[in-house]
């Protein structure tokens, strides 16, 4: 009798000690692929945010939520490819609240891919780092997930339909997750920007935009300090990707003798270094140096790729263009945006800590004034088939 | 007395011994007494020598005893050849006895007995008694010789690559089957017999000098132990000698083909082998050995390897795949890839069960049929095998009470289940496999480690007649050399030893082997 007892007590005790009964059948969850973060913005406002309490409900964001029709995944049923809920709230896990009061399933982040923010809500330092929080503090929301801030509302983005009869949130995943990744954006992992958030108080979200019919990622936002403060077209973000060392593959259009030629980048060794000149200025210098093929030129004059002084113009000239292009962006990040991207703060806390101590008290008077030198080579190295 | 003498001493008869008397008639008696309404006894009295004074008589049980045999060398010899003679009845009386055993019974087996009861014994095993009239012995001629099937391919443990032979349910060409394959003088066979009733002959096999000792008395100690009427099958040896008859898991192997145990004598264990009955028993038997087939020795290094590895990933497969699918998809999900997960909820849209009430029902069925399966005469099982998994599973999805997804999962671990080269073994973890799932469904994944733990610290207890059921992973002085042969197979050369926690006295397998292209050119 004992040993029954025992026994018994012994298959009981692992439940209490379990915490375990949060038993919800797949089927009945609702795997939330994008977030939509947006300021909420009343026509007149009524001092509704030194409301301290929830008595009536207080209004700063708007939340949107997509989730995909599973049923039409495994090809059981047809309809929408994403169901996609949007509410005002005081916070987003209080726009989660509502959400459930208005969906048959349950709620679940894990498997969340997007997080979208609206240009609005980044330019409020406050409510950026109150979202920033949110994913950083929740167990559920991957460190991987993918942030957007677009210059339209989040919720805009999320209600487009993709043309593709996918969710919005998938879509944008396996957008960004496909093998022929584009340098015209930069990284877009919440880790990645978090990271260089932390490290130079300055960062690049992708941006993503509203087209016609379409959504567009192309370009960045650039953040001081949790704060969106200006916009990066495509083209300048590959730049500053290719400073940085991460386009690794690229094409120019080059004007030559008239010509309009193309040359693709294959391989990208870059380097930055910071000093302190001789003149007590902060140096910055790049060194770019990259190999390439020519992808376009001009049909029916044979033989002239196969000069090699002709090579060594394209070469010059590349390198002309290119040194332009790029000192033109880093001044636009370093003197318009005023924000240390190419992390030279910490560049210098690393491999130069005696100028750092120096400098670091007024690194971000001392930084706009820097000396930027950049000095690209790029060597030509095939030529393509000649007709 | 040797040791094994020792050992296998029978113990002592207990009950009262009846003498043969020097009156033919009054034996018969005693005999016909005895095995009264026994119709199946034949008895044959007659008369030899020139002047037919002697009276004989033989005995035997029709069916068990070969009766060409009695007539042709017996009776005839005695009662033709005898004839031809000419005994002087009155000077080699005192002879006759040794006359007729040594020079007229052509037969090459031949016993004598005082004890009436010892003559019932003999004739129920199916040898011939033949009394002799004034005579207070009687002859045993072996003549033991019933139909018998013949050997053929065992059924429940086929292989590709081995001997086609396997077990029948004669005792006797059973341990022909293993001493063929032994050619040793150290290779012994010791009888003895079981069952107070049903008197079963039993042979207990090992190698002198491989053999452990410690665990031969152990069996032997056991075996003595038994005192139950009647011996049916191996099976009832298996569970009367077991150490631990809770376990889902066989302490005692069991199989049908020859070379198994031989292979298992060549590593010190020891074999039993049942009468009546084409399984034989390996003791002691480890997790490890449960999971060796025949074939990974017999194919090379590489390709064997690989089948084994294999079979180790089926029953791991075996064991959680069902329990996991139902940990991951009610508690887990994350833990899936996002495609996959959203295609699992898609399919189980709609599903009117949760997943471990599908799981249990799809593995339910998927026992019925098995179970059918073997009842059934094998055309008709086949077709069982076919409506059950082809137009039931089907059928099942379509009319969406299980995901598809389930009948994928079931299937596989069927599949997985039935790569285990011991029957037994397989459904110990079949029957596993059920707890696992109640546990999944109750604590999820937690669930599935705290069972996966219980059963581990349960293996981890389990002995097999004082060798732990895991060795060698859980051997407290653990060396490489251990897992020649568990996981991984050792190219056959390097395989010099024999298991060290079996074999104490002759270790030595293979001496140095260099292949021959590694020597030196001459």
């Amino acid at each position: 009798m004992r040993k029954i007892l025992s026994l018994f007590l012994l298959c009981i005790i692992p439940l209490f000690f379990s915490g375990c009964w949060d038993n919800i059948e797949i089927d009945e969850r609702a795997f939330i692929t994008g977030m939509g973060f947006d300021k909420y913005e009343e026509k007149e406002k009524k001092g509704e945010e030194e409301k301290e309490t929830q008595v009536s409900n207080l209004k700063r964001y708007i939340l949107t939520v997509t989730y995909p029709n599973v049923a039409m995944i495994a090809q059981k049923a047809e309809g929408d490819p994403s169901y996609i809920y949007s509410t005002v709230c005081a916070s987003p896990s209080d726009g989660k609240q509502q959400i459930n009061l208005r969906n048959n399933k349950n709620f679940y982040l894990n498997h969340s891919k997007v997080a979208i923010i609206g240009a609005e809500l980044a330019r409020d330092e406050k409510m950026m780092r109150e979202i920033l929080d949110v994913i950083q503090r929740s167990i559920y929301i991957n460190r991987k997930i993918h942030i957007f801030i677009t210059p339209q509302k989040a919720q805009e983005i999320l209600t487009m339909d993709t043309g593709k009869n996918m969710d919005m949130g998938l879509f944008l995943e396996e957008l960004i997750e496909k093998e022929i990744t584009s340098p015209r954006r930069p990284e877009t992992s919440f880790d990645a920007i978090i990271t260089n958030l932390r490290e130079s108080n300055a960062s690049m979200f992708p941006r993503i935009a509203k087209g016609e019919k379409e959504v567009t990622t192309g370009g960045a936002a650039v953040l001081k300090g949790y704060k969106l403060v200006g916009w990066l077209d495509p083209i300048e973000t590959r730049d500053v990707n290719i400073l940085k060392g991460r386009g690794k593959i690229a094409d120019y259009t080059i004007k030559i003798d008239k010509l309009y030629i193309v040359v693709e980048q294959m391989n990208l060794r870059s380097k930055m270094k910071a000093y302190e000149g001789e003149d007590k200025r902060i140096n910055i210098d790049f060194e770019v140096e990259a190999e390439g093929i020519l992808l376009q030129h001009y049909y029916g004059v044979p033989g002239e790729p196969f000069d090699s002084s002709y090579i060594e113009k394209i070469n010059k000239v590349t390198e002309k263009q290119l040194t332009n292009e790029f000192l033109q962006v880093v001044e636009k990040i370093q003197k318009q945006y005023k924000t240390d991207i190419f992390k030279v703060g910490e560049y210098l806390r690393k491999f130069e800590p005696k100028t750092w101590e120096k400098v670091k008290n007024n690194w971000d008077e001392i930084y706009p004034e820097t000396k930027v030198n950049i000095d690209v080579k790029m060597h030509v190295r095939r030529v393509g088939i000649e007709g | 007395m040797g040791f094994y003498e020792e050992l296998f001493a029978p113990e002592e008869d207990k009950r009262n011994k009846i003498k043969i008397t020097k009156s033919l008639d009054q034996n018969l008696g005693k005999v016909k007494e005895i095995l009264n309404n026994c119709d199946d006894v034949i008895y044959r009295e007659f008369s030899v020598g020139k002047g037919q004074k002697l009276k004989f008589a033989t005995i035997y049980a029709e069916g068990l005893a070969d009766k060409n045999l009695v007539n042709e060398y017996v009776l005839k010899n005695l009662m033709i050849l005898a004839r031809m003679t000419d005994p002087d009845v009155n000077t080699i009386r005192e002879k006759v006895y040794d006359l007729i055993k040594d020079g007229v019974l052509s037969v090459s087996d031949l016993k004598e007995i005082e004890d009436i009861n010892l003559v019932v014994d003999n004739i129920l095993t199916g040898e011939t008694v033949l009394l002799i009239d004034k005579w207070n012995k009687a002859i045993v001629i072996a003549s033991k010789g019933w139909p018998m099937r013949s050997v053929s391919e065992p059924e429940t443990e086929a292989v590709i690559r081995g001997s086609r032979e396997g077990f029948v349910e004669t005792m006797r060409v059973n341990t022909s089957l293993v001493r063929r394959r032994i050619r040793d003088p150290k290779f012994k066979i010791k009888q003895m017999q079981i069952g107070k009733r049903s008197k079963t002959d039993i042979a207990v096999l090992f190698i002198d000098e491989i053999v452990n000792k410690d665990i031969l008395k152990k069996v032997v100690r056991r075996l003595k132990n038994i005192d139950i009427d009647g011996i049916l099958e191996s099976g009832y040896i298996e569970q009367l000698l077991e150490d631990n008859w809770r376990s889902p898991f066989p302490q005692i192997q069991s199989t049908e083909r020859p070379e198994k145990v031989v292979g298992a004598l060549y590593e010190g264990k020891i074999g039993i082998i049942v009468d009546n009955t084409p399984f034989a028993l390996i003791i002691p038997t480890t997790f490890n050995s449960l999971l060796q087939s025949v074939e990974d020795y017999n194919e090379r290094f590489l390709i064997g390897n690989a089948i084994r590895i294999l079979r180790y990933v089926a029953v791991i497969t075996s064991l959680f795949l069902p329990s996991l699918y139902i940990a991951m998809t009610s508690y887990h999900p994350g833990m899936i890839p996002t495609e996959l997960a959203l295609y699992i909820a898609g399919s189980r849209d709609g599903v009117p069960f949760p997943s471990f009430i599908e799981a249990f029902i799809m593995e339910f069925s998927l026992e019925l049929l098995r179970e059918a399966g073997i009842r059934l005469p094998g055309p008709i099982g086949a077709t069982i095998g076919i409506v059950g998994g082809l137009v039931l599973g089907q059928a099942a999805v379509e009319a969406g009470i299980v995901s598809s997804l389930m009948v994928i999962i079931v299937a596989l671990t069927a599949i997985a289940a039935y790569t285990t080269p011991s029957y037994s073994f397989a459904i110990g973890f079949r029957l596993l496999r059920f707890v696992y799932m109640g546990f999944a469904a109750v604590l999820g994944l937690y669930g599935v480690m705290l069972a996966f733990l219980i059963t581990l610290t349960h293996l981890c207890n389990l002995k097999s007649f004082g060798v732990p059921y895991l060795t060698p992973f859980n051997i407290y002085n653990i060396s490489l050399k251990d897992f020649k042969d568990t996981l991984f197979k050792a190219p056959l050369h390097k395989m010099k030893k024999r298991p060290e926690f079996i074999a104490k006295d002759d270790k030595d397998r293979l001496v140095d082997h260099v292949h021959d292209n590694n020597k030196k050119r001459m």
